[in-house]
């Protein structure tokens, strides 16, 4: 956990802390803008925190919304767990929704990207009608990608002996997240709060978890709730818009974009944002368009609320 | 210590044995229960501890066995090679 940071890293992430006890362990989130019951949430994925979206966060509230920013066990200010079991993403989803409900968050319009989409949608699964919009960005549904069925570069770096040495002690992961940013994002302050809630935790955290969680098909842990994902999107009847980086070989929009655009029911409305040279932290490459898009969904979703009298 | 050891894998190291030398001269005791491997570096109570650079090298060799010995697509080659890929920025990025 990470009670206060740096002031250099606090510069670009000046959001209060708000804190909610899971089992165990503390989980961050932050929690900006006017306490309503409707908010955007935006969740991280691997290996990234809520500083992610130090660029998304201000107009967002500037135009008047509530924003929840969560950390998730093993990221960020959070904790960190001892067994890799903890980090099981039904776990990561009934977590998210216990911090959403701590807030007193009814309604949420997601920023859906990496690890951010199953969980979110999972804690969606768990609490119909929290679900009111969403964003997708690089994102799946649980189900591994066409990349990460391959032992290289991928399941060759997170197998037995090898994984905790080089996502833990050596921090190859951690570094190789500069493959899915701007170079803007390689160095000076922004590169050391990326790489702040590594370099004081000795273990991989959730990191070395999270490609492990990826489903390569029945049988796998997390297999049961990808399913259960994709035979609920059809029902996923809210507005709908993609932020895709296009340089991104972990999930292409041919592949991933494509597939859910297929699925959601209003994914068509409006025609995808695609990023041509944003890699696979599309929030790190385009943080205006992912403001923009969330802007709007948000303004569709909530005011719809309104303008139904629900 | 490694708490999701993977069924291909977990046949691979019993192959090892419960002991195994690194090229540096150290041994460790691999003990293997169910899906959790340990690695405990075998020393006498009163010696240094060695760097920790020195044991990341033997656990990547040991690594490297474990790859060699599974084969097909993996290999020492390709986890050195993987290693590189993470860690440099192409020239041209």
């Amino acid at each position: 956990m990470i009670e206060t940071l740096p002031e250099s890293i606090r510069a670009l992430y000046p959001f209060k802390p708000n804190w909610v006890k899971s089992g165990n362990y503390r989980l961050h989130y932050v929690d900006e803008g006017p306490r309503r019951p409707d908010a955007v949430v935006l969740p991280h994925g691997n290996p990234t925190w809520g500083f992610l979206y130090r660029n998304i966060v201000p107009p967002l509230v500037a135009a008047g919304h509530r924003v929840i920013v969560p950390d998730h066990l093993g990221s960020g200010r959070s904790d960190h767990a001892i067994h890799e079991g903890e980090y099981a993403i039904a776990h990561h989803a009934a977590r998210l929704r216990q911090i959403l409900e701590t807030a007193g968050v009814e309604r949420a319009v997601f920023f859906l990207q990496d690890w951010g989409g199953p969980i979110s949608f999972g804690a969606c699964l768990a609490k119909p009608g929290l679900l009111a919009g969403m964003v997708l960005g690089n994102t799946f549904w649980g189900a591994a990608s066409d990349f990460h069925r391959r032992v290289y570069p991928w399941r060759g770096l997170h197998a037995p002996i090898a994984g905790p040495l080089l996502f833990g002690r050596r921090r190859v992961f951690i570094d190789g997240a500069k493959l899915g940013m701007p170079k803007s994002s390689h160095e000076g302050a922004v590169w050391a709060g990326f790489r702040l809630p590594f370099d004081i935790t000795p273990g991989p955290g959730a990191t070395l978890a999270w490609p492990r969680a990826i489903s390569l098909g029945p049988g796998h842990p997390t297999q049961p709730l990808a399913d259960a994902i994709w035979a609920a999107m059809p029902q996923m009847d809210v507005p709908t818009r993609f932020v895709w980086g296009a340089s991104d070989p972990v999930f292409p929009w041919e592949e991933q974009g494509l597939a859910m655009q297929a699925r959601l029911p209003r994914a068509r409305e409006h025609a995808p944002t695609i990023v041509k040279e944003a890699r696979h932290f599309v929030q790190e490459w385009a943080p205006r368009q992912c403001a923009d898009a969330l802007l709007a969904v948000a303004e569709e979703a909530f005011s719809r609320k309104v303008s139904h009298g629900r | 210590m490694d708490d999701n050891v993977w069924p291909e894998f977990a046949r691979t190291i019993g192959a090892l044995g419960a002991r195994w030398s690194a090229s540096s001269g150290r041994a460790y005791r691999l003990t293997l229960l169910g899906k959790r491997l340990e690695v405990a570096l075998e020393r006498d109570a009163l010696a240094a501890l060695p760097a920790p650079d020195a044991i990341d090298e033997d656990l990547l060799e040991l690594a490297c066995a474990v790859y060699d010995k599974l084969g097909g697509e993996w290999s020492s080659d390709m986890l050195k090679k993987l290693v590189g890929a993470w860690t440099t920025v192409p020239e041209d990025y």
